[in-house]
């Protein structure tokens, strides 16, 4: 049993969860603490503002508080999901019509430059992590990264990208599997198992 | 859901794992996903390596504030409903299922008590189990009511030298046939898809090097007895 007075910065962040569902805020501070920085920095990227990406980190943190009972492990660690809300909830953002102009700024700025990996020196992460992102993002096809850029950063669809490239549609799903099947190969060739 | 329909739909399982597909499409795989363990699997791995783009950006400290601000939003819910959720005593602790015939039977009592049903589009029911294992390995399994595909993922796994990988086994009887290496599908993280359970006993894991298909020599991380067909 997981008492409140136990210290909750022990605790892993399944069982973090666990307490915030039944309304701990001590547990949900040190969820906060972990992986702000994580979150808030995919929202900058996403969203290019500092304003905007407070707001997107705010909303996600809230969505964690208020969804923690339905958090499921079988979809990814804690941090994943956390990841994932940011982004669904930046891309709907991204996809509203007063972002449409700074979309399309940032694309003519960046994602349409294919092949451009980050810098995986400019990624502060944990150093093992930062190597597998570099391994993963570094040895993909231009195209590939292109194409995965432009939905997951851009927030554009199959559809948008397919027009935007001048590439047909069966073109684009097939870079984003082909893409993403390399990554995950990747991060099983580097241990299923980094803990 | 006709083979054309799920070749259709896993053309589309990565737009979807990136966001990147209509919301009808969205809708329409989670739908599939639900009761097609193939599709599930790809799709949670595809997701796994969107983590990856999620890691991928330069990191920028959030402004101190935004904590404060957080936590007054926080307070300023509503109290939570009566349903506080409470664990069951040892959750946290590492509850180890080899190879003590006890713990195999605490492995049964727990996929019994675990099966649920879930009965969508004319599919073959998907039964899911949660799995517990050795040193606080936790997954699940999840088996198509024909038996014939399922789907083991675990989580908590612990690091493995280069080489090795988390090997399934099929038993029957008291005969273990490889089901194949597990994916990786994050840190700690690994699934694997499999066919044709028919006759099996119970599903094993176990860490192997990765030529091994004779037979099991690690030490198991978790079994799953299957019990009989009905």
């Amino acid at each position: 049993m997981v008492s409140r007075a136990e210290d909750p910065r022990r605790l892993a962040d399944e069982d973090l969860l666990a307490l915030v569902a039944g309304g701990d805020e001590r547990a949900f501070a040190v969820l906060y603490d972990r992986h702000a920085r994580a979150a808030y920095s995919l929202a900058f990227r996403l969203l290019g503002d500092r304003q905007a990406a407070e707001d997107l980190t705010q909303d996600a943190f809230l969505a964690v508080w208020r969804m923690a009972s339905s958090y499921s492990t079988a979809r990814g660690s804690v941090r994943t999901w956390l990841l994932a809300i940011v982004h669904n909830r930046g891309i709907d953002r991204l996809r509203t019509a007063a972002a449409q102009v700074r979309r399309q700024e940032a694309l003519e700025r960046e994602e349409l430059r294919a092949g451009a990996a980050p810098d995986a020196a400019d990624v502060a992460i944990g150093r093992a992590e930062a190597e597998e992102v570099r391994s993963a993002l570094g040895g993909l096809p231009a195209e590939q990264l292109q194409v995965l850029q432009l939905a997951y950063y851009g927030g554009f669809t199959h559809q948008e990208i397919s027009s935007m490239l001048e590439v047909p549609l069966g073109t684009v799903k097939s870079r984003m599997h082909l893409g993403l099947t390399r990554i995950r190969r990747t991060l099983t060739a580097s241990g299923v198992a980094e803990a | 859901m006709s083979t054309a329909d799920h070749d259709r739909l896993r053309d589309v399982l990565a737009a979807v794992a990136l966001g990147a597909a209509t919301p009808e499409e969205t809708a329409e795989v989670e739908r599939h996903a639900d009761s097609c363990p193939v599709c599930r699997e790809e799709l949670d791995g595809l997701r796994a390596a969107t983590a990856t783009l999620a890691a991928a950006v330069p990191q920028v400290d959030p402004p101190r504030r935004l904590r404060s601000r957080v936590m007054a939003a926080v307070r300023e819910e509503p109290p939570r409903a009566a349903a506080r959720r409470r664990r069951r005593p040892g959750f946290l602790t590492p509850r180890v299922v080899w190879p003590a015939a006890a713990a195999v039977a605490t492995a049964a009592a727990l996929a019994f008590l675990g099966w649920s049903l879930a009965l969508r589009g004319g599919q073959p029911p998907v039964h899911t189990v949660e799995l517990t294992g050795q040193a606080g390995v936790r997954g699940e399994l999840l088996v198509t009511g024909d038996r014939d595909a399922a789907v083991v993922r675990l989580r908590n796994l612990p690091r493995l030298a280069r080489g090795r990988g988390w090997e399934l086994w099929v038993v029957r009887g008291t005969t273990p046939v490889s089901g194949g290496f597990m994916t990786g599908t994050g840190p700690g993280r690994a699934s694997v898809a499999t066919a044709d359970l028919s006759g099996a006993t119970a599903l094993a894991v176990t860490p192997e090097p990765r030529t091994n298909t004779r037979g099991p020599t690690g030490r198991m991380v978790v079994v799953v007895p299957l019990g009989r067909r009905g």
